[in-house]
């Protein structure tokens, strides 16, 4: 059953659209990825989404409940985590959650026992007493997603939650969330990582300029690339300008890219395709710092789909 | 309306533990008030007008005793006139004119009997020339006196003269009459009537402190509304208020918390100002307890206002860091807190009751005189009326550009 249901959402700036005719749907329970670079629109979908812009056109509906016609509804169904850390430095975090509490309407009897649960799920229940300005940029972190999670929500929105943190904290956060999701909590999760899209999200929505441009499960959107390995070169030397067309003849090679200090390849032959482009490379006087093997992920998907990386 | 309070509530926990808000808010106003009324209590005190006059009695009769013991002695006077009574004229013009004395009256023998005739008699003034002002209303009042017995008499000698005429009374029987009438005649102290100085204004308060304590205290609450005003955009920048806007809590629900907590904490600070200027300097803010509630805030409602009213129209928190003092500044200027209001030209005092500080002055001046709330009507509606005004603009603006 449909938790979240996108028809047709556009949002428009001037001549320029944010977001263009979007449509999606997400499951009860499901975690769904919106994978996408800086600029994508998935910052401008999420706030249509929690109700804090409004659509120029199309609608969308989280448990039945209008964003339009309902936003107050949409509200008492999902909880929010915005890309700042949107915390008072000044209270603690017991108070920071409690003041957040009150706003969600967490009702007084369930509210201490909830706050004690959650800042034991993100493993800050000795420190609930510190002010969050004494707090570490990943333990802000994890408290900024302890607030989303305040009202039980039905779906749990998640824009960039792990910018500029530590990998640990990542890890941690990562895996929370993944048990908070196995536990039947649905998640949109939005981020511009690939892995963490990949850990997180069986199913994922890649954008651009505002577009899906492809959307499906994981195993589905690797099939868009085929088979297919994705190999790096870094060098030591300027690229000649013409190489980009010799190494597309090399059996096997579907894509090259060359980037300012590296050459990208997608290629069917994976790793055995590795030992003709170097005798190239060498031929041609390049040095050659390093070499890096990725299997078929996501990424390649989308430099497939667009010609360009995510963090681009 | 409990979010409202909740969201009101934290600000005020916010700006309470803000170390620098302690500091700014409520020692900066109480050491201005400290040192503002110190160094300007001079100019508030009512020091009494004492002026030592000498007098010698030559004539020692009916009229000049009147005029030394009921007169100069009388209870008009006394606290005015130091008398100091000398035996020779020579004496008493020396004293003069060295200053001892403001002046020195010598009453010549034979006055009250030169008058009671209808005569003309001379009483000599001899004033010091440094004491002027002094030996004037000694003068005045002894012209006035020798006017009044002269007039007096006059009626009298007339009356007299009239009765015998018409047989109604035979000679041997003035003298009782005169007597009886003498008796019955208004008091002394009615004979001459004494203009009480006038340069004290009636509406000053009698301390520089209490005075600065009002003017201090106005100036500070706007500086705790900017204070508070801030942290909309502070909230706007840190995301908060956008975390808020996902809530199921509506954009005007969001804003009038936050004004309520600007109107909270600058409620706090002018109370804690009230209570430490009253504790610790002794400052008389009257005694109407209901009176200095509906004042505080009233005022509370005025500047609150015009703190949110500044921060819709300033874009950053910066901004309203160095515009804000700057106004707190001016308005305190131009509605008397720095300067005393009295003896301003009209000009200036029509522009000093367009602020806020003015009528806050008023009022709190009003109740410090011991006048009760009948008494503050006007101002209380007036920084209501502004605070209405002001919080209008302000949260049509914010909800205009999105600040909530």
């Amino acid at each position: 059953m449909d938790l979240v249901e996108i028809k047709d959402l556009t949002k428009v700036y001037g001549s320029r659209k944010a977001v263009d005719n979007v449509s999606f749907t997400i499951k009860k329970g499901e975690a769904f990825g919106l994978l996408g670079p800086n600029g994508a629109g998935k910052t401008t979908l999420v706030s249509m989404l929690s109700c804090l812009l409004k659509p120029t056109s199309g609608d969308a509906f989280i448990g039945g409940a209008s964003i339009i016609h309902n936003p107050m509804e949409v509200k008492r169904k999902i909880g929010v985590v915005p890309q700042e850390i949107s915390l008072y430095g000044q209270l603690s975090a017991l108070e920071n959650l409690n003041f957040w509490a009150q706003m969600y309407d967490v009702p007084l009897r369930e509210r201490a026992k909830r706050i004690e649960d959650l800042l034991e799920l993100v493993g800050l229940a000795d420190r609930k007493k510190d002010r969050i300005d004494r707090y570490s940029g990943g333990m802000k972190r994890r408290i900024n997603i302890a607030v989303g999670l305040l009202p039980n929500p039905e779906l749990l929105i998640l824009d960039e939650p792990t910018v500029g943190v530590d990998p640990q904290s990542r890890t941690a956060i990562l895996e929370t969330l993944k048990k908070l999701n196995q536990e039947g909590l649905a998640i949109l999760y939005t981020s511009h990582y690939m892995e963490e899209v990949e850990f997180l999200c069986p199913r994922v929505g890649i954008m651009d300029l505002g577009k899906i441009i492809a959307l499906g499960t994981q195993g589905e959107l690797r099939l868009l690339v085929g088979e297919k390995d994705s190999l790096r070169i870094y060098t030591q030397t300027l690229i000649p300008i013409n190489i980009k067309e010799e190494i597309a003849q090399i059996e096997g090679v579907s894509e090259v890219r060359i980037g300012e200090n590296f050459i990208g390849v997608l290629s069917s032959r994976g790793r055995r395709t590795l030992p003709a482009i170097l005798d190239l490379l060498h031929d041609r006087e390049v040095k050659v710092k390093s070499v890096e093997v990725k299997e078929p992920n996501l990424e390649n998907v989308f430099l497939h789909l667009t010609g360009k990386e995510l963090r681009e | 309306m409990r979010k409202v309070w909740h969201i009101a509530w934290k600000d005020v926990k916010l700006r309470a533990r803000d170390p620098s808000s302690f500091i700014v808010l409520l020692l900066m106003p109480l050491v201005l008030i400290f040192i503002l009324g110190s160094v300007f209590q001079g100019g508030f005190q009512n020091t009494p007008f004492k002026v030592p006059v000498a007098f010698v009695d030559q004539d020692e009769g009916e009229l000049s005793s009147i005029l030394k013991d009921e007169v100069l002695k009388g209870p008009e006077l006394s606290e005015m006139i130091i008398l100091k009574e000398v035996d020779f004229p020579e004496e008493a013009r020396n004293m003069a004119i060295a200053g001892k004395v403001a002046c020195s009256i010598i009453v010549p023998q034979g006055m009250s009997v030169e008058i009671m005739k209808g005569k003309t008699t001379t009483i000599e003034v001899i004033g010091d020339p440094e004491q002027s002002i002094k030996a004037g209303v000694v003068k005045n009042i002894v012209e006035q006196f020798v006017l009044e017995a002269t007039r007096r008499s006059v009626i009298l000698s007339t009356a007299v003269e009239q009765l015998l005429s018409r047989s109604l009374i035979q000679p041997s029987q003035i003298e009782g009459l005169v007597s009886s009438w003498l008796e019955n005649a208004p008091a002394a102290e009615n004979l001459i009537e004494i203009r009480k100085d006038t340069a004290q204004d009636q509406n000053r308060p009698s301390s520089a402190m209490d005075y600065y304590a009002v003017g201090m205290g106005a100036m500070y609450l706007l500086f705790a509304a900017n204070y508070g005003a801030r942290s909309i955009l502070e909230e706007k920048r840190m995301g908060t208020t956008i975390r808020l806007l996902t809530m199921p809590i509506k954009p005007l629900g969001i804003l009038s918390g936050k004004l309520l907590g600007i109107a909270l904490f600058t409620l706090l600070q002018f109370l804690l100002i009230i209570f430490f200027s009253a504790s610790v300097y002794g400052v008389n803010w009257g005694s109407s307890i209901f009176g200095i509630a509906l004042m505080a805030l009233a005022s509370v409602f005025a500047m609150s206002g015009l703190g949110a009213f500044l921060a819709s129209f300033l874009r950053t928190e910066g901004q309203v860091a160095a515009i804000g003092p700057a106004v707190a500044i001016i308005m305190a200027f131009l509605g008397g807190g720095m300067i005393t209001i009295y003896g301003w030209p009209s000009w200036a005092v029509l522009i000093s009751r367009l602020t806020p500080n003015r009528w806050i002055l008023e009022g709190f001046l009003s109740l410090m005189r011991g006048n009760e709330i009948g008494e503050i009507i006007l101002p209380l509606s007036v920084l209501g009326g502004m605070g209405l005004f002001l919080f209008s603009i302000a949260g049509l603006r914010m909800r205009w550009r999105g600040d909530v």
